[in-house]
């Protein structure tokens, strides 16, 4: 039984390790980003354009790529001190407190994905790559043409005139976040989920 | 029930359910998302304030300070910055009764300088200074407890990680607040040393019996350059950027965390590995970190939906409490949960409760974050739940060293926290005249 649900986990698992190499990524981005502006407008008085809006996209992606890789590693922060003593002491009881609390965190993000995916079909929607908008001339010059048009009607998140980008990509991340978060929450009610932890004698506990 | 019975009701449902063991942003999430759903007897607008906090932890420029000052800390840590400062201020501090404690203190406040967080601060100093003070017959309670006691400089002394938190909260400028926490910082590190010496001329059992002291050969000046000029260099690039208003504090946190990139790879301490396991471990604290802010966001506005803050502002006012009834009922409230929550939730929890008042009473809102943070984080010296000295414990590694011991060794440390707090509440001078 076990066995089948750690077969189903892993995928999941899986997933959120990309993503969360795909986030740790932006770090050294951002990083690189903050640090060439910093130089230009020091040295060149050149500052770059759009890097308040990058630094927002960035720190999307590090904090909703990185959450479900959070949320299956147990580092969500917690304060679990009579969590780890009920497990000691009374397994049975500590054991279904712990699943309890993984089964409210679950629901909770189901609520927050339930709540949330509709902002990203709508962002995306507002692009209307797949239909055209019926006003305005007709783009000519094939796919390419029609989706490079879809991207300036976006969404979109900066100020016009200095830097735009689309903001749907951004919204898709979030719901993709709290939705993996909230699977991740629902395996590890079945599977139970036991934190080694400190014992006085400084060894780690099971 | 009215909505400030509701209100009410939910600081209390929280504060339970962190110390049942839920996750504390879904705590923080849940609650309020209940509340304003009773409150309001309709779920979708509930859904409404969800959707919308979901955004909130992550678009604010301002919050790109936390990874970036965490991969800053993560890598000074790793090059060894702090056992450098270490030694120098051990050979500065050697022929002082207590030498070795004292060099504790000002390796721990000058490391807190670079980076952004007391564990941090708490790990490389237990695994560099205990040994050190045990090998000279310290008694481990102080060598403990001085570790312990200095680690919370980490987050008062900026960069901070709390200090940003807070900025978050009361809508003010992290700069502003990282200026402010300067002062504060040298005050508490001044008591500290001061206590360590006073100790040692009254009662020297009290730091152990036959303290000895190294009897190495003097540091020559190269050695003593090669130590100090890197974390200098880059205190210079972090405060004096902000300071002088070269920088933002997002832009300082980058500009500090490349330098910092840069000493590690000149020294040879990090391989590609290592910097890719930093890179990782910041994203995590950064996720978990504004997860945990974005769920507070939903409960302050579900306190500002059940006017909760104006009502205590109010309940306060028919009791005509003054201005030090206010602050000693705001310690102890924080005090008490300091004891079972950690800084950051305390902070997230107390400070939408309490800014209304402040304001109405005419106090300043930066003060009154140096307040909050330093009065959160005596929370961390103190049992059950003093994240501080679970690091130091974790980190030890010596079975003669029980949780206890770190406990009762730190708590003179945490009174002289709770003596400079009294002093900053009583001169908000020593915190925001650095502003003006």
């Amino acid at each position: 039984m076990m066995q089948t649900i750690r077969r189903f986990y892993s995928p999941f698992v899986s997933v959120a390790l990309v993503a969360n190499t795909i986030g740790t990524v932006v770090i050294f981005i951002l990083v690189a980003i903050m640090n060439v502006d910093v130089i230009a407008r020091g040295i060149f008085n050149a500052p770059l354009r759009g890097v308040f809006e990058l630094v927002i996209f960035s720190l999307a992606l590090i904090v909703f790529l990185q959450l479900p890789d959070v949320v299956h590693s147990n580092r969500l922060t917690r304060s679990d001190g009579f969590l780890v003593l009920m497990q000691n002491r009374f397994p049975a009881f500590g054991s279904l407190l712990g699943r309890g609390i993984d089964l409210i965190a679950g629901i909770f993000m189901a609520c927050i994905a339930y709540a949330y995916w509709p902002e990203f079909v709508d962002s995306y929607g507002s692009c209307r790559f797949i239909a055209g908008p019926e006003f305005g001339a007709p783009v000519e010059g094939g796919l390419l043409a029609e989706l490079k048009a879809g991207w300036t009607r976006c969404e979109y998140y900066g100020t016009p005139g200095i830097f735009t980008a689309p903001w749907f990509p951004v919204k898709f991340v979030i719901a993709f976040s709290v939705t993996l978060c909230s699977i991740i929450f629902f395996f590890k009610v079945f599977m139970g989920n036991h934190k080694p932890a400190l014992t006085d004698d400084g060894e780690k506990a099971t | 029930m009215t909505p400030v019975e509701i209100g009410a009701f939910s600081v209390v449902a929280i504060v339970v359910m962190v110390y049942m063991g839920v996750y504390i942003p879904i705590a923080l999430g849940v609650v309020s998302f209940v509340s304003i759903w009773i409150m309001r007897e309709n779920p979708i607008i509930a859904l409404n304030f969800l959707k919308v906090a979901a955004e909130k932890g992550v678009t604010s420029y301002s919050f790109a300070t936390i990874p970036l000052f965490t991969v800053m800390g993560l890598l000074v840590s790793k090059a060894g910055l702090g056992r450098d400062i270490y030694i120098v201020m051990n050979r500065a501090f050697r022929a002082v009764t207590g030498g070795i404690g004292i060099a504790t203190v000002g390796a721990n406040a000058v490391f807190a300088a670079v980076t952004g967080s007391s564990i941090a601060s708490a790990s490389v100093f237990t695994r560099i200074a205990v040994p050190e003070m045990r090998s000279f017959n310290y008694s481990k309670r102080f060598a403990v407890g001085v570790v312990a006691g200095s680690s919370v400089l980490g987050m008062i002394i900026p960069p901070s990680a709390m200090l940003i938190i807070y900025s978050f909260v009361a809508e003010v400028s992290v700069g502003d607040m990282f200026l402010a926490g300067i002062v504060p910082g040298i005050i508490l590190t001044i008591a500290y040393i001061a206590w360590i010496v006073i100790v040692g001329r009254l009662r020297p059992s009290y730091l152990g019996t036959d303290i000895g002291m190294a009897e190495d050969d003097p540091l020559s000046w190269f050695e003593i350059f090669d130590k100090t000029v890197p974390t200098l260099a880059l205190i210079t690039i972090v405060l004096g950027g902000i300071y002088n208003g070269w920088l933002t504090p997002v832009e300082a946190g980058a500009a500090g965390a490349m330098a910092a990139l840069i000493i590690a790879l000149i020294r040879r301490s990090i391989s590609w590995r290592g910097l890719w396991e930093t890179a990782i471990e910041t994203g995590h604290i950064t996720a978990s970190i504004l997860f945990l802010i974005a769920m507070a966001s939903l409960y302050s506005s579900m306190l500002g939906f059940a006017a909760l803050p104006n009502q205590l502002n109010a309940f306060l006012a028919t009791y005509n409490l003054g201005f030090v009834e206010v602050m000693v009922l705001y310690v102890v409230l924080m005090l008490f949960l300091g004891t079972i929550l950690d800084t950051a939730s305390i902070i997230l929890i107390v400070v939408p409760l309490f800014i209304t008042l402040m304001e109405t009473m005419g106090m300043s809102v930066i003060w009154f974050g140096i307040v909050t943070v330093i009065g959160a984080e005596i929370g961390l010296l103190t049992p059950p739940l003093g994240i501080s000295c679970f690091v130091i414990k974790a980190t030890i590694n010596d079975p003669d060293i029980k949780l206890k011991d770190v406990f009762i060794g730190a708590l003179p440390f945490a009174f002289i926290m709770l003596l400079v707090l009294i002093l900053l509440i009583a001169y908000p001078q020593l915190s925001i005249g650095i502003l003006n």
